[in-house]
C-alpha cells in the first residue's frame, strides 16, 4: 500500500471575506490545512490618493487624508497638517495643539477598539466586538458634537484646527473617560482572560525583534515584538514631550512567546489606558486662545521637500512632500503602517493553519484603505 | 494536575465573561430599529427618544441662500471634488449682511443665475462653508436623501424663472449709460 498522497491546493481567501478587514485577497497554497504560501493580492481599494494630492491645493487635500485610514481619520489629518506646517514653517497655537492631541488620542482609542474587537470576532467571539463598538459609538458622538462628522472628521487644518470645542465638551470627554476606564477591565474579563482566546493566540506566529525591524513593522506591531519605539517619545511632535505616558511593549504575556499575536493584542489594550492618561493631562492643562494660526489664503510653500512622520494607531504614517512653489504639491508619497504589516504576512503565515492566518491578519491590524491608498 | 487546572481555568474564565454578558440583559438597549423607528419623532410608539438624532454642528446636506450669495466662487475653487457650479451675471450694486453671527456687510455686484450642488459627489468636508465670506452656503442637519435617479442628486438652488429675472436685471444694468472704466478694471482684478 502506497502512503497517503496529499496535493498542494490553491484556495482563494477574499476579497469578500469578513476577516480580511476590507477588500484584500489572499491566494493560499495549502497542504491540508497547513499554509504553504499566502500570496497577498492588493489593489482592490486603490484610489490614487498620491496622484490626487498633486492635483488639488494643499488645504483641499485634507478631506482625502480622512479616507487614507477611515478608522483613525484625525491622526491622518494631523500628519498631513504637520507635514505642510514644517514645509511652510507655520507655528501652531497651543490651544490647537492640545485639541489635536485630545482628538487624536480619542481617535486612537476608537481605532484600537475596532482592532481588538475585530480580532476577538475573528476568533469566533462576537460579543466583544459589539461591546467595543458600543464604546466607540460614544467617541463618535463626541466627535459629532465637535466637528459634525462621525467618521471622516476633516478636523485639523494647516496651522490649527477647524473648530473650537463647543461649551461643555471637555466635561463630556471627561465623563466618557470616567465611564470608559473601568470598561477596559470589563472588556478584559469578557475576552482577554478567556482561556480559549489566550490559547488560540499566545504561541501563534511570533515575530522576533530582528524580523520586525527587518520587515519595517511599525507601531503596536513593532512594540508587540518587544522593541520600545514610539514616535511620540522618540521623535516627539506637537506637545507630546510635555506629557507623561508609558510605551507598552510585548513581553510574552500569559506565558506566551514574545511577539506572538497575543502580545500585539495586549499592547493595544495597554495603549488604551495610556491614551486615557494623555487625554486627562491635556484636559487639565488646555490653555485659552486662538485655534488657527495666520495662514495665507492661497498657500504656496517655498521650494523644498519634507518627510514628516507621526504615530498613528496603525504605526508610523509619513508624508513625503515636494513643493516647487506652486499651490499644489509637486509630489506626495505616503507611507503607512499597514503596508509593511501586509508584507510580513507571507513570511509569517508559512506553516500555520488557515484559521491562524485570520489571527495573524487580525493581530497585525491590517486595514485595506491604508494598504492601497 | 495541570490538565485539571486548565479545565478549571477555562470554565471559570468563560463564566466570568458570561457574567459580563448577562449583565447586559438588564441595561437599556443601545440601538433602535431604524428606519422602522423614526428617530426624529420621540413620540413614536416603542421609542423613548433616548437617541439624539444629530448634533448642532452636524454636517448634513449643503444648502445655499442665494439672496445672500455674492458669487465670489470661492466655494467652487476650494471644493476638492468640484461638486459646486456657480454661474453669475453682473447686476446693480447692493450690499448684503453675512448670515454668520457677526452679520458683516459685503458689497454685492454679481448675482448667481445658476447654483448647483452635486450631492452625489459631495464628501461633506465643509471646506466651502469655511471660505464663504457671507455664510450663505451652509450645512443643514438633514441626512435622509436617497434618490431614485442619479440626476436628482444634483440640487438646483436657482429656479429658471429666477435666473431669467436676474438676466433681465443684468441686461438693464448693462444698458444704462455709465462711466464704465473703474468697474471694468475691478472685474479684471477679480478674475486674476
Amino acid at each position: 500500500m502506497s502512503p497517503l498522497q496529499t496535493d498542494i491546493w490553491t484556495l482563494n481567501m477574499g476579497p469578500q471575506h469578513p476577516s480580511t478587514h476590507g477588500v484584500i485577497r489572499f491566494v493560499l497554497k495549502t497542504d491540508g490545512e497547513i499554509i504553504a504560501d499566502a500570496d497577498p493580492d492588493v489593489g482592490f481599494l486603490h484610489r490614487g490618493l498620491e496622484k490626487i494630492a498633486e492635483l488639488v491645493p494643499y488645504p483641499s487635500f485634507m478631506p482625502y487624508t480622512d479616507r487614507l485610514d477611515y478608522l483613525a481619520a484625525i491622526n491622518m489629518n494631523w500628519a498631513w497638517a504637520l507635514s505642510i506646517e514644517r514645509l511652510a514653517g507655520i507655528e501652531v497655537p497651543p490651544r490647537a495643539e492640545h485639541l489635536r492631541v485630545i482628538t487624536a488620542e480619542l481617535n486612537r482609542i476608537a481605532s484600537h477598539l475596532i482592532s481588538v474587537g475585530a480580532l476577538a470576532s475573528d476568533m469566533g467571539a462576537f460579543t466583544p466586538f459589539v461591546h467595543a463598538l458600543r464604546d466607540r459609538e460614544r467617541i463618535n458622538d463626541l466627535f459629532e458634537e465637535l466637528c459634525g462628522a462621525r467618521l471622516t472628521f476633516n478636523y485639523c487644518r494647516i496651522g490649527g484646527v477647524s473648530l473650537d470645542a463647543p461649551p461643555g465638551w471637555f466635561d463630556r470627554v471627561r465623563g466618557f473617560l470616567d465611564y470608559y476606564e473601568p470598561m477596559i477591565d470589563v472588556f478584559n474579563r469578557l475576552i482577554t482572560d478567556n482561556k480559549i482566546f489566550v490559547e488560540r493566540l499566545r504561541r501563534v506566529a511570533p515575530v522576533s525583534a530582528e524580523m520586525a525591524i527587518a520587515y519595517g513593522l511599525v507601531g503596536p506591531n513593532l512594540r508587540g515584538s518587544g522593541v520600545k519605539f514610539d514616535l511620540r517619545k522618540d521623535e516627539p511632535y506637537g506637545i507630546y514631550p510635555q506629557l507623561e505616558f508609558e510605551v507598552p511593549v510585548g513581553r510574552g504575556y500569559r506565558d506566551g512567546v514574545l511577539g506572538s499575536c497575543f502580545d500585539r493584542y495586549m499592547v493595544r489594550i495597554e495603549e488604551l489606558r495610556q491614551s486615557i492618561r494623555i487625554i486627562r493631562q491635556c484636559l487639565d492643562r488646555i490653555p485659552e486662545g486662538e485655534i488657527q494660526a495666520k495662514v495665507p489664503k492661497v498657500l504656496r510653500p517655498a521650494k523644498g521637500e519634507v518627510y514628516c512622520r507621526t504615530e498613528a494607531p496603525r504605526g508610523e504614517v509619513g508624508f513625503y512632500v515636494i513643493s516647487n512653489g506652486e499651490k499644489t504639491p509637486a509630489r506626495v508619497k505616503i507611507r503607512t503602517g499597514s503596508w509593511s504589516a501586509m508584507s510580513i504576512i507571507r513570511e509569517l503565515s508559512k506553516g500555520w493553519m488557515i484559521a491562524d492566518l485570520v489571527a495573524i491578519i487580525g493581530s497585525l491590524d491590517v486595514i485595506a484603505p491604508e494598504v492601497d491608498r | 494536575m495541570n490538565y485539571f487546572r486548565n479545565i478549571w481555568e477555562a470554565i471559570s474564565s468563560i463564566a466570568q465573561g458570561m457574567a459580563v454578558t448577562l449583565r447586559q440583559f438588564f441595561t437599556k438597549p443601545e440601538t433602535v430599529q431604524y428606519p422602522e423607528v423614526d428617530v426624529l419623532n420621540p413620540r413614536m410608539p416603542g421609542y423613548s427618544g433616548h437617541l439624539k438624532p444629530v448634533s448642532e454642528r452636524f454636517r448634513g446636506f449643503l444648502t445655499v441662500d442665494t439672496t445672500v450669495c455674492i458669487s465670489c466662487n470661492q466655494c467652487a475653487h476650494v471644493c476638492p471634488v468640484d461638486c459646486i457650479l456657480v454661474e453669475s451675471e453682473k447686476g446693480p450694486k447692493t450690499t448684503v449682511n453675512s448670515l454668520r453671527p457677526d452679520g458683516k456687510e459685503s458689497p454685492k455686484t454679481r448675482y448667481p443665475v445658476q447654483f448647483d450642488i452635486h450631492l452625489g459627489r459631495c464628501m461633506y468636508c465643509g471646506l466651502c462653508t469655511e471660505v464663504c465670506p457671507t455664510g450663505c452656503i451652509h450645512f443643514t442637519r438633514e441626512f435622509r436623501g436617497a434618490a431614485g435617479e442619479y440626476h436628482k442628486l444634483i440640487h438646483h438652488f436657482i429656479s429658471p424663472e429666477e435666473a431669467e429675472r436676474v438676466r433681465k436685471l443684468a441686461a438693464e444694468e448693462a444698458a444704462k449709460p455709465k462711466p464704465e472704466k473703474p468697474v471694468a478694471t475691478k472685474v479684471e482684478a477679480e478674475k486674476e
